[in-house]
C-alpha cells in the first residue's frame, strides 16, 4: 500500500511539473506587456524598458521558463504580485483556509443530505418518495449556483435580513458568512451524489449478498446501512472526490459573489487587473491540491473495497478497477 | 458490463424516438428545448422591443403587460432581452460541446485504438490537462483570449476536449473486449474498418448522451464566466452577463436577477431530462 | 425468541396451495401455482426442474426474502412446525431466518459480501441469533465453523476475493449452518462449482446434516445430485409439482411424461446410445401459460382433455403422485 502512495506521489511529479509548463506558456500569450502593467501608463520609455531588462523579459522563452520552474520547484516560490509587490505565497497562505472551509461545508452539506436522498429514493424505488427525490435531483443540477446565491441574497439578507450578503467574519462568529455560500455552492454536488447513491444502490440491493444477508435475519436497516451502502460507496467516493476538486475551483464565482476573499476571488481579481504571476501561481497551487485530492480519493477507494486495495498492492493498473466498481 | 450491442445501423434514430417516446419527462425536455430554439431563432422577428432599446421612462419597470418580465437598469424590456439571448446563451453551449466533441473524439479514438505508446502520450497530456479544475481552466484560457462571445466559445471547447477524449478511449478500451471484434479480427477486417464500423457506432450512445448533458454544464459555465465578467460582454443580452448586471440592483429591482436565471435553469433542466431519456433509450441497460 | 407451539400432527414443514406472482411490465407472471409439498424432520427432499420452473421461488417464499418490488404470494400456507410462517410478524420471521431455517444459494461468487471480512459475515448470523453480546463468543463459533468447513481458522480476516469458488461455497455453508438450523434451503449448492469440488461439497453437506439431523429441501436440475442425496423428490414443471415420490419411485418407475423426458435427457452408460433425446419444445411462457396441462403442448400424450381441463394429481402407487391423466396410456408407451 505504501508502495502504491509513493508510486502515484512520483507518477504526480511530472504531471505537475506539464501543469506548471502549460499554465507558464498560456500566460505568455495574455494580452499586455508585463512592465506596462508594472508600472502603471504613467511610466516613461526609459523605465520601461529598464524594467523589462529587471524582469529578464527579453531572454528566449525557455530560458525564462527555466528560471520560473527552478523557483517554484526547487525555491517555492510563486514570485511577487506584479501590482502589489506582495508575495504570493504569504497571499495563498491567508486566503487558502477560508476556500478550504467554503469547500468542506459545501462538501458536508452535498453529502450530508445528497447521500440520505439516494437511500431513500432507492429504497422507496418508484414509490413517490423516489420521484420527490429525483425531481429535487434535477432542479439540483439545473440552478445555477451563482443565481442561486443572488436568490438567497434577497431573501435572506435583502429581504429577513438574517444572514450577511458579503465578505467574512472572524471567529465563531464568522461562521454564519459561509452558510448562504455553501448552500448555493452545494446544490450541484448534492443532486449528482443523490443520483449516483440511487443509481448505485439499485445496483446493490439487487446483488445475491444483499439476499444472503436477508436470509440471515439481517434487519431490513442493517441491510441497508451495513451491507448496501458501503458496496455503494465508490462511484460516491468519486463523486465527491471530482466535487472537491471542482469546487476549489468553482468557487471563484461563490467567493466573488459573497465576496470572500479566498484563492477564487484572488485569481479573478487577478485576472481583471492583469496581474499574472497570481494567475499564474494560484493555477499551479490549485492544481498540485487538485492532484492530491484525486490521490486521496483512489486510497479512499481502497479502503471501502478491500479488492481494490488487493490491486493497487499487486501493481495492476487501477482503471480496470473503475471499470469494474 | 457487457453492453447489448444491436446493430446500430438498422434501429438508427427512429428506434430511439420511439423508446424516448414513451419516456414523458425526455419529452418534456425535448418539448421545452426546441420551443427555445425556435425561439431563439425567431426573436428578431418576434420580440416585442429590440433588446438595446433604451426606455428610460420604464426604468425597473416592474413586471406588467406591456413590458412581460419588466424592464432592466435602463429601461430595456427583460423578456426581449432574455428571448434574445437564449440565441448567445443555447450557441455558445452547442457550438462549444460540437467543436469540443469532434476534437475530443478523434483524440480518444486514435488513443483507443492504436494504445501503446500513442495512447501513452495521448494520455499524460490530458491528465496534465485535467489535472486543473475545469473552471479554473476555463478562467485562464479566458484570461488569455481575453472576453467575448467566440472566445468564449473557444475557451469551452477547449475545455471539454480532455473529457470527452477520455470518455471515448474508455468506452473503446471497453468495446475492445467484446468477442465481435474478435470475430472481425478473425474474418480479416482491416484495422481502419473495425474503428469506423465496429468500435465507433457502439461506442456513441455514450457519447451523445455525455454531449448533451454537456451542453447543460456549458451553457453553466458560460453564464458563470459571462457572470464574473470573463465571458460575453454587456450590452449582448447573453443570460449570464445580464444576471451580472442585474446584481447591483438586487435591493431596488430583484425582478432583474429572476428572470434571466430562470431561463438558464429551465435550459439546463431541459437538456438534462432530454440527456436522461437518451441515455435510457439508447442502452436499456443502464436503467433502473 | 418466538414461542414455539409444535404440533406434533403436522409434518415439519408443509407447504399448502402455494401461489407466487411476480409483476413486470404490467404482466403478471405465474412463478408457483398451487404448491403442496411435505418434508420430514432430517429428511431430504429434492426439487428438480428447469431453469425458470419455480423452484427458487419456492425456496425463498419459505424465507420470505422474495424481492421487495413486484412480487407477491398470493395464496397458500408454509407450516414450519405447525406455525404459519406467511402469517409471522417480520420481526418474528427475522429470528426464524438463519437461525432455525437458513439457505445455500446458488452463486458463490456473488453470495457473499465482497467488503466485509468471510469470517465476519459468518459472525453476523451468530450474533444476530445470540441472546448475548459477547463478539469475541461469536467469532469463536464462526471459527469453528470455518474449521468445519475445512478453511483454516486464521482465513477469517480473509476477504471473499482471496478465496476460490469452492472455498466461497463453504463460506457460504458455514453461513447457513452455523446456528444449527432445522431446516436447510440448498438452492443448486453445487452448479457454480467444478465437477470435483461438487462432490465434496455435496459430501460436506450430507456429512454436517446426519450430524445435526437438519432437513433439506435440496433444489436442482441435475438427477445425479439427487440419486446421490434424496430421500424424497418433487419434480417441477411451469411452477406445479407434477410428479412426486420417493427416491426409487421416481428413479425406477417414472410416471409422468416430463420426468420421463428428463430422464430420456440423461446419458445412459450402460447402453450403447448415440444420441440423447431431450423433450421437444420449450417450457410455456410463465406470464402466458396454456389451458389444462402445462406440458400438454410438448406432450407426445397429450389429448384434447390433457389441453382444456385443470388435471389434478394421480396416486400410482403408495406416495408417489402424478400429475397426469393420460398416466396408464404413458405406462404402457402407448401415444
Amino acid at each position: 500500500m505504501l508502495k502504491y502512495v509513493l508510486k502515484r506521489l512520483i507518477w504526480m511529479i511530472p504531471i505537475v511539473l506539464g501543469v506548471a509548463i502549460l499554465v507558464f506558456i498560456m500566460m505568455t500569450f495574455c494580452p499586455g506587456r508585463p512592465e506596462e502593467i508594472i508600472l502603471g501608463p504613467s511610466a516613461t520609455e526609459t523605465e520601461l524598458a529598464a524594467k523589462r531588462l529587471e524582469l529578464g523579459l527579453d531572454d528566449p522563452i525557455v530560458l525564462r521558463l527555466g528560471r520560473y520552474m527552478s523557483d517554484v520547484f526547487i525555491h517555492f516560490d510563486l514570485g511577487k504580485s506584479w501590482l502589489t509587490n506582495v508575495d504570493i505565497i504569504s497571499s495563498i497562505k491567508e486566503r487558502l483556509p477560508r476556500t478550504l472551509m467554503l469547500t468542506v461545508a459545501t462538501l458536508l452539506i452535498s453529502v450530508g443530505i445528497g447521500i440520505p436522498l439516494g437511500v431513500i429514493a432507492a429504497i422507496k424505488q418508484n414509490k413517490w418518495q423516489d420521484s420527490v427525490c429525483m425531481v429535487l435531483a434535477l432542479v439540483g443540477v439545473a440552478i445555477p449556483n451563482f443565481w442561486l446565491a443572488l436568490l438567497l441574497v434577497l431573501q435572506f439578507s435583502v429581504k429577513l435580513n438574517w444572514l450577511p450578503a458579503l465578505g467574512i467574519g472572524t471567529g465563531l462568529a464568522g461562521i454564519k458568512f459561509y452558510i448562504l455560500p455553501a448552500i448555493s455552492g452545494s446544490t450541484g454536488g448534492l443532486a449528482s451524489c443523490a443520483r449516483q447513491t440511487r443509481s448505485a444502490m439499485l445496483d446493490v440491493i439487487r446483488a445475491d449478498y444483499i439476499t444472503t444477508a436477508r436470509s440471515k435475519g439481517v434487519p431490513e436497516r442493517d441491510v441497508i446501512m451495513k451491507h448496501a451502502l458501503k458496496n455503494s460507496l465508490i462511484p460516491i467516493i468519486t463523486v465527491m472526490g471530482t466535487m472537491f476538486g471542482h469546487f476549489l475551483g468553482g468557487a471563484m464565482i461563490i467567493e466573488t459573489i459573497f465576496a470572500i476573499p479566498g484563492m477564487g476571488t484572488y485569481i479573478i481579481e487577478a485576472v481583471n487587473s492583469r496581474d499574472y504571476p497570481i494567475v499564474q501561481g494560484g493555477s499551479i497551487f490549485l492544481a498540485i491540491t487538485f492532484s492530491f485530492c484525486m490521490l486521496i480519493v483512489d486510497l479512499l477507494y481502497a479502503m471501502v473495497d478491500p479488492r481494490i486495495k488487493a490491486q493497487y498492492a499487486s501493481g495492476r493498473k487501477k482503471r480496470k478497477v473503475k471499470a469494474n466498481a | 458490463m457487457p453492453k447489448t450491442t444491436y446493430a446500430k445501423k438498422q434501429s438508427g434514430f427512429a428506434t430511439v424516438m420511439k423508446q424516448m417516446s414513451k419516456n414523458k419527462a425526455a419529452m418534456l425536455g425535448l418539448l421545452i428545448l426546441s420551443t427555445e430554439i425556435i425561439l431563439a431563432i425567431l426573436a428578431p422577428y418576434i420580440i416585442p422591443y429590440d433588446y438595446s432599446y433604451m426606455d428610460m421612462a420604464n426604468m425597473f419597470a416592474k413586471p406588467s403587460a406591456s413590458h412581460l418580465f419588466g424592464c432592466d437598469d435602463m429601461g430595456r424590456d427583460i423578456f426581449s432581452r432574455v428571448l434574445y439571448g437564449a440565441r448567445y446563451s443555447i450557441s455558445i453551449g452547442i457550438i462549444a460541446v460540437s467543436i469540443g466533441s469532434a476534437i475530443g473524439c478523434t483524440i480518444g479514438a486514435i488513443s483507443g485504438f492504436f494504445g501503446g505508446q500513442v495512447d501513452n502520450i495521448i494520455m499524460r497530456l490530458l491528465d496534465i490537462i485535467q489535472a486543473i479544475p475545469g473552471m479554473l481552466l476555463m478562467i485562464v484560457i479566458s484570461a488569455v483570449l481575453g472576453p467575448g462571445y467566440f472566445n468564449t466559445i473557444i475557451a469551452l471547447s477547449i475545455g471539454s476536449i480532455s473529457g470527452m477524449a477520455r470518455m471515448l478511449r474508455a468506452q473503446m478500451l471497453k468495446e475492445r473486449e467484446n468477442e465481435y471484434i474478435e470475430a472481425a479480427q478473425s474474418i480479416n477486417c482491416s484495422k481502419f474498418r473495425i474503428i469506423t464500423s465496429h468500435l465507433l457506432p457502439n461506442c456513441i450512445s455514450p457519447m451523445i448522451v455525455s454531449a448533451t448533458m454537456g451542453v447543460a454544464q456549458t451553457i453553466t459555465i458560460a453564464a458563470g464566466l459571462s457572470f464574473i465578467g470573463l465571458g460575453v460582454q454587456p450590452p449582448i443580452p447573453e443570460w449570464g452577463a445580464m444576471l451580472s448586471a442585474a446584481r447591483q440592483f438586487i435591493r431596488q429591482a430583484p425582478h432583474l436577477v429572476y428572470f434571466p436565471g430562470l431561463a438558464i435553469a429551465v435550459t439546463v433542466l431541459a437538456l438534462n431530462l432530454l440527456g436522461d431519456g437518451l441515455r435510457d433509450a439508447l442502452d436499456p441497460k443502464l436503467k433502473n | 425468541m418466538h414461542q414455539k407451539k409444535i404440533n406434533t400432527d403436522m409434518p415439519f414443514l408443509s407447504i399448502k396451495d402455494l401461489k407466487v406472482e411476480y409483476k413486470s411490465d404490467g404482466q403478471i407472471v405465474h412463478a408457483v401455482n398451487d404448491v403442496n409439498l411435505q418434508l420430514e424432520r432430517g429428511k431430504t427432499l429434492g426439487l428438480v426442474g428447469e431453469t425458470g420452473a419455480g423452484k427458487t421461488t419456492i425456496a425463498k417464499s419459505i424465507l420470505r426474502i422474495l424481492p421487495d418490488v413486484g412480487s407477491n404470494i398470493s395464496n397458500g400456507e408454509i407450516y414450519l412446525e405447525g406455525e404459519n410462517l406467511l402469517k409471522l410478524s417480520e420481526t418474528d420471521m427475522r429470528k426464524i431466518r438463519g437461525n432455525k431455517v437458513s439457505m445455500i444459494f446458488q452463486d458463490p461468487m456473488t453470495a457473499l459480501n465482497p467488503v466485509l471480512r468471510v469470517g465476519d459475515q459468518i459472525a453476523e448470523v451468530v450474533s444476530l441469533h445470540s441472546d448475548n453480546n459477547n463478539h469475541a463468543e461469536h467469532e469463536k463459533r464462526a471459527k469453528e465453523m470455518l474449521e468445519i468447513v475445512g478453511i483454516p481458522a486464521e482465513r477469517y480476516y480473509a476477504y471473499p476475493h482471496q478465496f476460490s469458488g469452492g472455498m466461497k461455497q463453504r463460506v457460504v455453508i458455514a453461513i447457513a449452518l452455523a446456528c444449527n438450523p432445522d431446516l436447510l434451503l440448498a438452492d443448486e449448492p453445487t452448479t457454480a462449482l467444478d465437477v470435483t469440488i461438487q462432490a465434496q461439497v455435496l459430501d460436506l453437506i450430507a456429512e454436517l446434516r446426519n450430524k445435526y439431523n437438519t432437513a433439506m429441501l435440496l433444489i436442482t436440475h441435475d438427477m445425479g445430485v439427487v440419486a446421490q442425496v434424496c430421500d424424497t423428490v418433487a419434480v417441477i414443471y411451469a411452477g406445479s409439482i407434477i410428479e412426486y415420490g420417493t427416491k426409487q419411485q421416481i428413479f425406477k418407475h417414472p410416471s409422468h411424461p416430463y420426468t420421463i423426458g428428463l430422464f430420456g435427457a440423461i446419458p445412459d452408460m450402460n447402453e450403447d446410445e448415440e444420441w440423447l433425446h431431450p423433450i421437444d419444445g420449450l417450457p410455456p411462457d410463465p406470464t402466458n401459460l396454456p389451458q389444462g396441462c402445462s406440458f400438454a403442448p410438448r406432450c407426445k400424450y397429450a389429448t384434447d382433455e390433457c389441453r382444456k381441463e385443470t388435471i389434478g394429481m394421480y396416486k400410482t402407487q403408495d406416495g408417489h403422485d402424478c400429475r397426469c391423466c393420460r398416466i396408464e396410456a404413458v405406462i404402457k408407451g402407448e401415444d
